[in-house]
């Protein structure tokens, strides 16, 4: 989920390798699992719509192109940013075959799409995934007579296993432009040509484009031509003129007409033979329970308390301690140490195995502390997300998130942000409006633990006691929701409505589970070692500067009197600007060393999970909201961060709060 | 309703009420008795008629609504409308032809008879183009003793099946987002569950959404199941295991 956070969305690399093929098709069908069969090249899949929310490119051996795969369009009528990034895809690429990826069990919402790629007039295949759920729910597709009937190639594939791989490149060789034209209401037909001739040429028809603009909402118009040009006025007149000679609204005409289609085709190609149950009994039980008002709460609960015992007490506590105290403590450093004693120069032994020592403090803590809880970490992420699990969160919390201007939806990046922050910001574009989109920013960005933060809290939790966890996530959430509640207020708008598709649940593959966990883990050591040397780095040098103790002195007010918390404290909260895996990593080992006691360590992991995102987060939120906004955010977060466990330290300390 | 209904001008003065009311509503003014008849609604040689007839009366040379001239364009607009709906849901006419008997019908219907409709309706809301319908007194007392046809899909119990009858929104990006996810006329729905969101099952997806969303889908249950029968929803389901 970490991948390509800085490439632009639709400028890509290996423009040389032309035409491009694109690929099409609804949410969570299986297109990036197409990609990767089809180029052999990593990609993140999950079980839940919106895993890709940008423009991947990739070249096969076999077939002479660029491979594109493109977020999943819900309708043709895009809805968020990301929507529109693969509309902008089909305008602005050298398109020169589509491939729609599509449902092999839900012919005739992918058919339906099928129809407005008709009309765009490309050369198209159609790919079915997922046919063995849908041989099993006992679907029986006529591929040849469909694709016989529709004037393209059409193939049936099975991405997960590899199964049609050879069928689709072969199809792919030889994509065709159906012979099909739907035809339309006469004024809605007059009208799509009177738009056509207005627009610039697209590789697409100008005829879908113009369909797609009559169907769609006004500030399409403005995306597509520009903000109050000539085009776009009278595109939009043209529009208006449209929709007040017919009775129902526009979108609905067209959709009917191309449904009228679809339904023919299907009655013709697709024989169901009921009876034969697919999913078990126990997923349509558990799908039940899993969105029931108490059930789900209580599966909430539990899978919480799941990751608490296995990222914070098996693996925060017991690999780490391990790794720590033998693997390195024992074994590793002090033969190191050792050999290094005699090196002649001082500085460089201490650069090296000093108190700031690259080995001793960079390397010791990323590897043997953090490297170990973030895996585990991303393990249980990665089973989830393929289970189908996420989007059910959004049922359950989707009243809740109405108190604070969000919907539903907006869990996604919520969730993701306990992965990695950073990718969480870029993942707020599949929300619909700005306001949801600043109002999750500031969420994450404010309260939102990464998974090396996360597993670490868990990991002091795992000593200071479960129900001081629960008091702490409680807490948080409350100050979230406050927080949410008053940038809702704030910001002018409205919540728009919720709704989401919920996938199947699925049996997770051990192989997607594990490429998953070794790309974000390799993703991890090749991103943030660095960062985590660097930070080594500059302690080492602030201190022999002497300017570490100016800096620690002129912070005393703050962290030794407002805070409560050992001066040494501050070191870790500088440390934070970096990256936030290390302040996490550096106050687990100060607990550990009985540095801070329970209380100090509430009050310092508070601290830490409301402080400023790191850097790499920080440079996305202000690419992605903008400077005046991001910075916004940032120096809210970093006022408030201070101030919450200033508050927190006094409130507990009146309490004689004990742990 | 876009339409001027040529055929019945002999009822002229609901004709000029009926206008006034679409202009105002144009104009996003709420009509109301009182309310001031924009001069492009109705020329003055039409407002004097409503003047006569004490719908309107007139003052510093702008005209206003009476009471009376209120409540008739209400009654006028209210039958028109659900005369649409009842057109096109349930007799399945489209557009001229459901826009012409609408026409007729609304001089026809009388407070009562458009109660009746209204109820056998489910009380709905907005007419085919998605114009609010003015509810009248049925509606308030809305624990309707016989069910109705055509229902939100709010009024649906867990584990009723019902067929799509219509969206009724005019949000072109949400139709067509319904329509993709498979929520169309004639199509099947099943509700799964209503808290914490709206669950339904069409064909092989499962899609949720919120109140907003469960309000907008018109559905015909497909047959009548009471609640007792079923025996309460899924907690009773659970315990026995399999449904």
């Amino acid at each position: 989920m970490e991948k390509d956070v800085k490439k632009e969305p639709v400028s890509l690399p290996g423009a040389a390798l032309n035409p491009r093929l694109v690929l099409v098709g609804h949410p969570n069908v299986g297109k990036s699992k197409i990609f990767t069969m089809l180029t052999g090249e990593y990609v993140i899949v999950s079980n839940y719509p919106g895993t890709t929310i940008e423009v991947r490119c990739g070249q096969t051996a076999e077939l002479d192109c660029c491979v594109l795969d493109t977020p999943g369009l819900a309708g043709v009528v895009p809805r968020s940013e990301e929507e529109r990034v693969t509309l902008q895809t089909l305008l602005t690429q050298d398109v020169g075959a589509v491939l729609q990826v599509g449902d092999a069990q839900n012919l005739p919402r992918t058919l339906l799409l099928t129809m407005a790629l008709i009309d765009a007039d490309v050369p198209m295949v159609l790919d079915l995934n997922i046919a063995d759920e849908a041989e099993k729910k006992g679907y029986v597709i006529d591929t040849a007579r469909l694709s016989k009937s529709l004037g393209i190639p059409v193939v049936l594939t099975v991405a997960t296993q590899g199964k049609g791989r050879r069928e689709l490149i072969d199809a792919l060789r030889k994509p065709a432009r159906s012979p099909l034209r739907i035809s339309y209401d006469p004024r809605v037909e007059e009208s799509a040509s009177e738009i056509a001739a207005l627009l610039p040429r697209y590789p697409v028809s100008g005829r879908a484009v113009a369909l797609t603009l009559l169907s769609g909402d006004l500030s399409l118009v403005d995306d597509l031509l520009g903000k109050g040009t000539p085009e776009s006025r009278a595109v939009r007149d043209i529009v208006g003129r449209t929709q007040a000679r017919v009775l129902e609204p526009l979108s609905r005409i067209i959709l009917e007409a191309r449904m009228a289609l679809v339904e023919r085709l299907i009655r013709e190609c697709v024989t169901h033979q009921s009876g034969k149950g697919f999913r078990s009994s126990f997923a349509h039980e558990l799908d039940r329970f899993s969105t029931h008002p108490l059930g789900g709460a209580l599966l909430m609960l539990g899978i919480l308390y799941v990751i608490y015992e296995f990222v914070g007490v098996f693996t925060a506590g017991m690999v780490v301690d391990f790794v720590q105290e033998v693997v390195f403590g024992q074994w590793l450093l002090p033969p190191i140490v050792e050999s290094l004693a005699r090196f002649p120069y001082p500085l460089v032994r201490d650069f090296l195995v000093g108190p700031y020592g690259q080995i001793t403090m960079g390397i010791t803590y990323s590897i043997a502390i953090v490297f170990p809880t973030v895996t585990a970490f991303y393990i249980v992420f990665s089973f989830l997300e393929d289970t189908g699990y996420l989007p059910r969160l959004e049922v359950m919390i989707n009243r809740l998130f109405a108190l604070i201007g969000l919907n539903g939806k907006a869990i996604i990046p919520i969730v993701l942000g306990f992965g990695c922050g950073t990718m969480a910001a870029v993942v707020t574009r599949i929300l619909e409006t700005r306001r949801e989109r600043i109002i999750a920013t500031l969420i994450l960005a404010l309260g939102i633990p990464c998974a090396p933060q996360m597993g670490l809290i868990l990991g002091m939790f795992a000593r200071i006691g479960f129900m001081a966890l629960l008091l702490f996530v409680a807490l948080l959430a409350l100050q979230l929701m406050a927080t949410g509640w008053l940038a809702s207020k704030l910001l002018p708008g409205q919540t728009p409505a919720f709704i989401t598709e919920l996938p199947p649940y699925r049996l997770p593959e051990l192989r997607n589970v594990a490429g998953k966990t070794a790309y974000r883990s390799y993703w991890f050591v090749r991103e943030v070692i660095p960062w985590f040397l660097l930070g080594t780095a500059l302690l080492f040098v602030a201190d022999r500067a002497g300017g570490l103790d100016e800096l620690k002195r002129l912070l005393n007010p703050v962290v030794t009197g407002f805070l409560n918390l050992p001066s040494l404290t501050t070191e870790g909260f500088i440390l934070g600007v970096l990256r936030r895996e290390y302040v996490a990593a550096f106050f687990f080992d100060m607990y550990g060393r009985g540095l801070l006691d329970n209380l100090q360590a509430f009050v310092a992991t508070m601290v830490m999970t409301l402080f400023v995102p790191c850097v790499s987060n920080t440079f996305v939120i202000i690419k992605e909201r903008g400077v005046l906004v991001g910075t916004g955010i940032i120096v809210f977060v970093f006022v408030y961060a201070i101030a919450a466990g200033g508050v927190l330290n006094a409130v507990l300390r009146t309490l004689h709060v004990t742990f | 309703m876009d339409e001027p209904c040529r055929p019945c001008a002999t009822e002229e003065l609901e004709e000029i009420l009926e206008e006034i009311w679409t202009t105002l509503e144009t104009r996003g003014e709420a009509p109301a008795a009182g309310a001031r008849v924009p001069p492009e609604a109705a020329p003055p040689e039409q407002t004097e008629k409503l003047v006569a007839e004490g719908l309107a009366r007139s003052r510093d040379g702008e005209v206003f609504l009476t009471e009376e001239g209120f409540q008739r364009a209400r009654n006028v607009i209210r039958s028109h409308r659900l005369a649409e709906r009842l057109l096109h849901d349930v007799l399945n006419l489209h557009n001229e032809e459901m826009e012409r008997s609408a026409c007729r019908y609304e001089h026809m219907l009388g407070t009562e008879a458009a109660d009746s409709i209204c109820i056998l309706l489910g009380h709905p809301r907005t007419c085919p183009h998605g114009k609010p319908i003015p509810p009248g007194e049925c509606c308030e007392c809305c624990e309707t003793v016989l069910r109705p046809l055509v229902v939100p899909l709010t009024e649906l119990e867990p584990g009723e099946t019902a067929k799509v009858a219509y969206i009724g929104t005019r949000d072109n990006a949400r139709v067509s987002y319904l329509t993709s996810l498979g929520i169309m006329t004639g199509r099947s729905i099943q509700l799964v569950q209503r808290r914490p969101s709206y669950v339904v099952k069409i064909d092989e997806s499962t899609v949720a959404f919120d109140d907003a969303i469960a309000r907008e889908i018109f559905v015909r249950p497909a047959h009548r199941v009471s609640r007792a029968a079923r025996g309460g929803g899924w907690r009773f389901r659970w315990r026995n295991g399999r449904q």
